[in-house]
């Protein structure tokens, strides 16, 4: 093939150009540890970042519900715990008040503390967390209010059977409160029967009133239970949600970084392809007829 | 007389040899010159006379070295490089406005949007929850707008450039048809016009750039040029390209003949590539951010008017106005009164989040490409299609300049000039004309010995 000067410039600018271009490209790539920087650098893998990410994201939230629910769980087993306490007092009280050795004055002392006590239950029912009542149901504002604060008898629930439900998976929500109407309307009624017992010293009542509270006692370790087995579960759930946040990014690292030792040797190789072509540029263009003719 | 014809011809060989290096000066003059066509002189012997004895050297003309199928070849290709050039110049900046891959892009705004409604499930009592779903709202309506806008905008700047296209199309008609005026004029005179010929391919390379185009030369040497059936250049006169504007089309231009007003049937080329990206490529991204846009209004507004407010009485509340991308934005009402934020689901139960929990589903959702897919499978494929076109339109172009790069060396190697072989030409002919001057001087000698004797 014949060649012309002109021609023979420009083939030797274009594999310059080439050679600068190709070098350019893996020079950003390592700089930027990326191999996608614009979706069509890799469309199809891109899709498949772009899902990843939007799916880690979601994991955050989860997580964040997750770490949310376990304190609305705690507190709601704080509570359990204190009115636990309370009603075992109260179970030792009625042991204490069903003894003949005891006077009507003695039973009124002991009410006295029952009435504390009841205090106590009331203010345990009107725990909040966040805001939230947390034996209210859908329902804000106090759960429970007193008929007489001073010398209560019955107590209006406020609340309703609503389930707070946290969502902490796709389609997976679990419920982060007890139904309080339930659980402190026989409290709150055995207490004031014990209460009232004491108060007219009669010795059936108080019976009466002390298997109430007995019964009562099983029914808050049942609601113990049941915040501990969900805890248990929201734990597994934790760990799941660390588990796919783990695989997502490697996912995304996966598709989106560059395998570096690759990479620095492409570098290095087309480094030197440019150093060729400016070399062979330097040489072709200085050799002419002319520097033979004299 | 025989001494007379050895003059003759040692003359002619003079004018020969000085011709052919004038010839030589012009090709290194032009070594550097865009589409010149290096030009060789035809020496030929003249027929003998009476006596047998051949009458030296003459010039037959001087002819320019140009292949026409490979200059066919080039337009051919031409049109097809500058229409994806111009495609994937804009599809690139359609990706940019998109800016995908990325934790700041609408993939990303429309999953924190899901997200806080979730945030606020979990807390419907509280207003910093509420507030930032409104926040989220807007971020997502403002990144709908932004993107809108500046598709908007990619497709007023191809109008712009088609506007200087079409300038440039007429231009170099109005010289085409000038220079075969010049041409026919020249050739008229013997002359085969090879510079004006080359000026005259230069402006018509150009042209295949701009648009497809059909070329047709004529025995005269003028060239006819037709775009979309229809003359562009004819003879020594042309027609030219008018931009009018289309009240049906956004007042974009649309191209039509100035000597009737038809429509201009422009299919490739840089012209054909920007009225491709400015009436599919752009509006085709633009639909589909439209389609999608107006799902998620739609649907987060049945959902959110089917939850309750924080009151658990008011319901019904749109939370979105607007219907498209370039329109969204989230409702005054609700910027104004976060309680209208529907996060309950039932009546008269402000600790509930179902309502909230309703719209973050929505999330997982498939009402999109008739309910098989969710928004964000929807985004992720037209991320994908729009990638696809831009590395298409990308290698498409880069095949093109490669094939066009390899006719032009053909051509090079056919028209350029060589120095090392001008010079040797310069040396042969140098060699002739001093050869010329000793045939001269030796006859003279022989000459004036003979005036000698008979002097």
């Amino acid at each position: 093939m014949r060649i012309s000067n002109r021609s023979s410039a420009d083939r030797l600018l274009q594999h310059i150009h080439t050679a600068t271009t190709r070098l350019n490209e893996t020079q950003e790539r390592v700089a930027s540890g990326r191999r996608i920087n614009r979706p069509s650098d890799d469309p199809f893998a891109t899709a498949r970042t772009l899902a990843a990410r939007t799916r880690l994201d979601l994991i955050g939230q989860r997580s964040r519900t997750v770490d949310l629910a376990n304190t609305e769980l705690s507190a709601t087993e704080s509570s359990l715990v204190a009115l636990g306490n309370v009603m075992t007092r109260a179970q030792e009280l009625a042991v204490q008040a069903d003894s003949s050795a005891i006077d009507s004055s003695g039973r009124l002392q002991i009410a006295t503390e029952v009435s504390e006590l009841l205090n106590e239950a009331l203010s345990i029912a009107n725990t909040t967390h966040a805001g939230r009542a947390l034996f209210g149901g859908h329902q804000t504002g106090n759960a429970f209010t007193p008929d007489v604060p001073a010398n209560p008898t019955t107590f209006a629930f406020n609340g309703d059977q609503g389930q707070v439900l946290r969502e902490i998976g796709e389609g997976e929500r679990i419920p982060v409160n007890i139904e309080g109407e339930a659980l402190f309307d026989g409290v709150f009624a055995s207490l004031v029967a014990f209460r009232d017992a004491l108060m007219s010293n009669d010795r059936t009542a108080l019976n009466a009133a002390a298997g109430d509270i007995g019964f009562e006692i099983e029914g808050v370790l049942t609601a113990r239970g049941e915040v501990g087995a969900r805890m248990r579960r929201l734990g597994l759930a934790g760990l799941r949600l660390e588990d796919d946040d783990l695989a997502l990014r490697t996912e995304i690292a996966g598709l989106e970084e560059i395998d570096i030792t690759a990479e620095v040797v492409e570098l290095q190789m087309r480094d030197s392809a440019f150093q060729a072509a400016l070399s062979a540029t330097s040489r072709s263009l200085g050799v002419s007829l002319l520097d033979f003719l004299r | 007389m025989t001494i007379s014809i050895g003059l003759n011809s040692a003359v002619r060989a003079l004018l020969a040899q000085q011709q052919a290096m004038d010839v030589v000066a012009h090709n290194v003059a032009n070594v550097n010159t865009p589409g010149y066509s290096r030009q060789r002189v035809h020496l030929a012997a003249v027929a003998p006379g009476d006596t047998g004895v051949g009458n030296g050297v003459e010039m037959l003309g001087i002819e320019r070295i140009r292949d026409l199928f490979v200059d066919f070849q080039i337009r051919a290709q031409s049109h097809t490089a500058g229409e994806f050039q111009a495609r994937s110049d804009s599809l690139r900046l359609a990706e940019l406005a998109f800016g995908e891959p990325s934790d700041s892009g609408l993939r990303s705004i429309m999953g924190q949007f899901f997200n806080t409604w979730r945030d606020l499930a979990n807390a419907p009592g509280q207003s910093a929850a509420r507030s930032a779903v409104v926040q989220a709202g807007q971020t997502l309506a403002f990144a709908a707008n932004r993107i809108a806008t500046s598709l908007g905008d990619l497709r007023e700047d191809a109008n712009t450039r088609i506007a200087a296209a079409t300038g440039e199309v007429n231009d170099l008609a109005t010289q085409i048809a000038r220079l075969n005026a010049r041409i026919i004029e020249v050739r008229g005179t013997g002359d085969p016009a090879s510079d004006l010929t080359d000026q005259r391919d230069n402006a018509l390379d150009r042209l295949s750039q701009l648009t497809d185009l059909r070329v047709m030369q004529h025995e005269d040497g003028h060239v006819d040029v037709f775009v979309g059936g229809r003359a562009l250049v004819s003879g020594i006169s042309s027609n030219s390209i008018a931009l009018e504007r289309n009240p049906a089309n956004e007042n974009f231009y649309d191209l039509t003949w100035t000597s009737d007003g038809a429509a201009v049937q422009v299919s490739s080329g840089e012209l054909g590539g920007l009225i491709h990206q400015r009436d599919t490529d752009i509006p085709a991204r633009l639909a589909d951010l439209n389609t999608l846009i107006a799902q998620v209004i739609e649907d987060v507004n049945t959902a959110h008017a089917a939850g309750y407010g924080l009151d658990g009485v008011t319901t019904g509340t749109a939370f979105f106005t607007g219907t498209d991308a370039s329109t969204v934005a989230v409702s005054a009402a609700v910027q104004a009164d976060l309680s209208l934020v529907a996060a309950g689901a039932a009546a008269g139960a402000p600790g509930d989040g179902g309502g909230a929990l309703a719209i973050a589903d929505l999330q997982s959702a498939t009402n999109l490409t008739g309910g098989s897919e969710t928004f964000d499978a929807f985004f992720n494929g037209m991320i994908t299609r729009l990638g696809v076109a831009v590395r298409d339109a990308d290698n498409t172009a880069a095949a093109q300049g490669a094939t066009i790069a390899h006719l032009s060396q053909l051509r090079a190697s056919v028209s350029g000039v060589n120095l090392d072989e001008e010079m040797v030409n310069l040396v042969q002919y140098q060699k002739g004309y001093e050869a010329a001057s000793r045939v001269i001087q030796t006859i003279n000698q022989m000459l004036d010995e003979l005036m000698r004797v008979l002097g």
